[in-house]
């Protein structure tokens, strides 16, 4: 054996990647057929809870999109609770509350600075036993509700269920790169649903029951991310999340290299934190077995092959330079036939199969997608930016999440 | 289906394809040492035919010039085909036979150096630059010394290819034989450079400085 401890690490890398694809081709093969299915409910009255800060710009949209839910408008109060907007919301808001019965409007006495404290509020004043928690910038499509419900009516113990959530209007590069992105969450939240391993049901529209929420103790006012911390509650506590693909929430995305990079710092923080609540329940039931581990590899895997691609990257940029530099103080070549000639080792076939892999599951994912016509137009050059310079790029955000949550500088806006 | 059952299943699925890489990798290492294997045993047997070829220049007045250009063939042969051993050598996981095929190119390189100082005695012209290098060497700044140095010496094979006899060794393989020359020519360090068996070199040089040390 001639194996250096990189060489062991790069093993141990592709076969964790290796690992994770062939679980989720193994899940998709043995249930290809129910991926977009959904059982049949019947509508029952549902509060949908919105929380708001400063988007007088998309909160009339919204509040349309959910005024003109496929759904009996009887069985449907909508509150929005802003957190002390600065902008005009409350006045757009108000229109809504004095036309529509149903619409309620409740303002924080405070700016709490995050979703959790508004939607809590909103929570507590509800009427009806099914929460919907919906973004105030996203639009669900008309039979969303209608598709999901079904789900925490044929089991008590489903707390949750989340749906596809989908870039809306995506216009400039990066929120097409995201849709992609986002297509993938969606597959492949749909799959770990299979396995009762969803690890977070997104903002932009989910469905609780009203009483687990209140017995979990709500969604945690502390957590940047208050959608996975209450995914991993509600698992701690016995019940699962459930995925409805078919279902559609069309979210706002970030249209400046800024606000995402920003966004994805939340997320990550969020997330960190949230692994940090839950430590005790390592190797404890799904959560601890399958959903943190998973959790915690998604987002140190990428940091990890970056750093492992940097490391083996600089070595050969700092041997070139000492090369080049005793090559000149020699006066002889600085370059030879002999430095492009190269000999592959059983590593670089697996790195090229475990690279293959993972290209052929994102177009596999998507062509899924799209046959059930989910998925937009195709764009070969969109997704080669999307796979090649997107997800090299993700990692640094997790990079810079850990150096600002150590350094305890960070807030929801 | 038990959707449970496909943590085991992608487990099994994943040991096995890894097995199956494995087992495809030491079976394409172990043909690629057989087919090194072949080459070398075709030098050795060269090597044997250079050594009755400078006998018979003693006992029988063959040319040296004849001699000499077969040394030299013999020399670029060896040369390239280390090159290709070097490659496949870095590239190498499992099999640890290329080890054994370095250190038999090793031997037959310093056999090839105390033949061409025999035909040196007897047929003058011609210089003898050893080159002896550390093999797979983890220090960065040594590497780097080595690529300069091993493009200055081609080069230098480059630009003199009827004078100059090239013959890289690697110096850190334990062959006792090589141990006791380099001992007795003073070479503590590697990379260094054996010119005609006077002039040692261990520090990067220009390559005028050392065509000049060659053809002083």
């Amino acid at each position: 054996m001639n194996f250096s401890s990189i060489d062991l690490i790069f093993f141990i890398y592709t076969f964790i990647s290796m690992y994770m694809l062939f679980l989720f081709l193994t899940l998709y093969t043995g249930n290809r057929k129910e991926m977009f299915g959904y059982p049949k409910g019947k509508p029952e009255p549902i509060s949908i809870v919105m929380p708001c800060y400063n988007e007088g710009h998309h909160i009339g949209e919204a509040i349309e999109a959910l005024l003109h839910l496929d759904y009996p408008k009887e069985m449907i109060e909508i509150i929005v609770v802003d957190d002390k907007s600065k902008d005009n919301s409350v006045e757009v808001i108000r229109k809504y509350t004095q036309k529509y019965k149903n619409v309620r409007l409740i303002v924080n006495s405070r700016n709490s600075g995050g979703a959790a404290e508004p939607l809590n509020i909103g929570i507590k004043a509800a009427k009806y036993d099914y929460i919907a928690v919906v973004d105030s910038d996203s639009i669900p499509d008309r039979d969303s509700l209608r598709k999901m419900i079904g789900f925490l009516q044929e089991d008590k113990k489903v707390g949750v269920v989340t749906c596809s959530i989908l870039v809306k209007k995506p216009w400039n590069l990066l929120q097409k790169l995201q849709a992609y992105e986002y297509f993938i969450i969606a597959f492949t939240r749909r799959l770990l649903d299979l396995v009762d391993s969803i690890y977070v049901t997104p903002g932009p529209l989910a469905l609780y029951r009203k009483d687990v929420l209140m017995k979990v103790g709500l969604f945690d006012t502390r957590n940047m991310t208050q959608d996975i911390e209450m995914t991993w509650n509600l698992m701690a506590h016995g019940y699962y999340a459930r995925m409805c693909l078919d279902a559609k929430v069309y979210a706002a995305s970030p249209s400046t290299v800024k606000s995402w990079w920003k966004q994805r710092i939340r997320w990550n923080i969020g997330g960190i934190q949230t692994l940090f609540k839950y430590k005790k329940q390592w190797f404890q039931e799904m959560l601890g077995m399958f959903v943190m581990p998973l959790f915690a590899l998604g987002m140190g895997l990428g940091v990890f092959g970056i750093g492992l691609f940097a490391y083996l990257f600089f070595k050969r940029i700092v041997l070139s330079y000492l090369a080049t530099k005793y090559s000149l103080y020699a006066s002889t070549t600085i370059l030879s036939f002999g430095d492009f000639t190269f000999s592959a080792s059983i590593l670089n076939f697996f790195g090229v199969v475990a690279f293959l892999l993972g290209l052929w599951f994102t177009l596999f994912g998507l062509a899924v997608m799209q046959a059930n016509d989910i998925r937009g137009k195709k764009n070969i050059f969109n997704l080669a930016i999307y796979l090649i310079v997107y997800l090299i790029v993700y990692p640094f955000t997790f990079l810079t999440a850990v150096y600002q949550f150590i350094r305890g500088k960070y807030s929801w806006r | 289906m038990n959707n449970k059952s496909a943590f085991w299943k992608a487990l099994i699925f994943t040991i096995v394809v890894f097995v199956i890489g494995l087992l495809l990798g030491a079976y394409f290492e172990s043909q690629r040492a057989s087919s090194l294997v072949g080459v070398l045993e075709n030098s050795e047997i060269d090597l044997l035919d250079e050594q009755v070829r400078t006998k018979a220049i003693q006992d029988f007045n063959v040319r040296c010039d004849v001699s000499k250009n077969n040394t030299f063939a013999f020399a670029d042969r060896i040369y390239s085909e280390a090159e290709t051993l070097e490659r496949d050598d870095q590239a190498t996981k499992f099999s640890s036979d290329l080890k054994v095929i370095h250190k038999r190119y090793d031997l037959l390189r310093t056999l090839l150096w105390t033949q061409a100082v025999e035909l040196k005695k007897q047929c003058g012209n011609l210089h003898t630059v050893v080159y002896i290098y550390e093999y797979n060497t983890e220090d960065v700044d040594k590497q780097a010394l080595q690529i300069s140095f091993s493009r200055l010496l081609t080069e230098l094979k480059e630009k003199h290819p009827n004078e100059v006899l090239l013959i890289p060794i690697a110096g850190n393989t334990g062959l006792s034989s090589l141990e006791v020359v380099l001992k007795d020519r003073n070479v503590s360090s590697m990379p260094s450079i054996i010119i005609d068996e006077n002039v040692t070199i261990s520090n990067i040089i220009s390559y005028d400085e050392l065509e000049s040390s060659i053809l002083k």
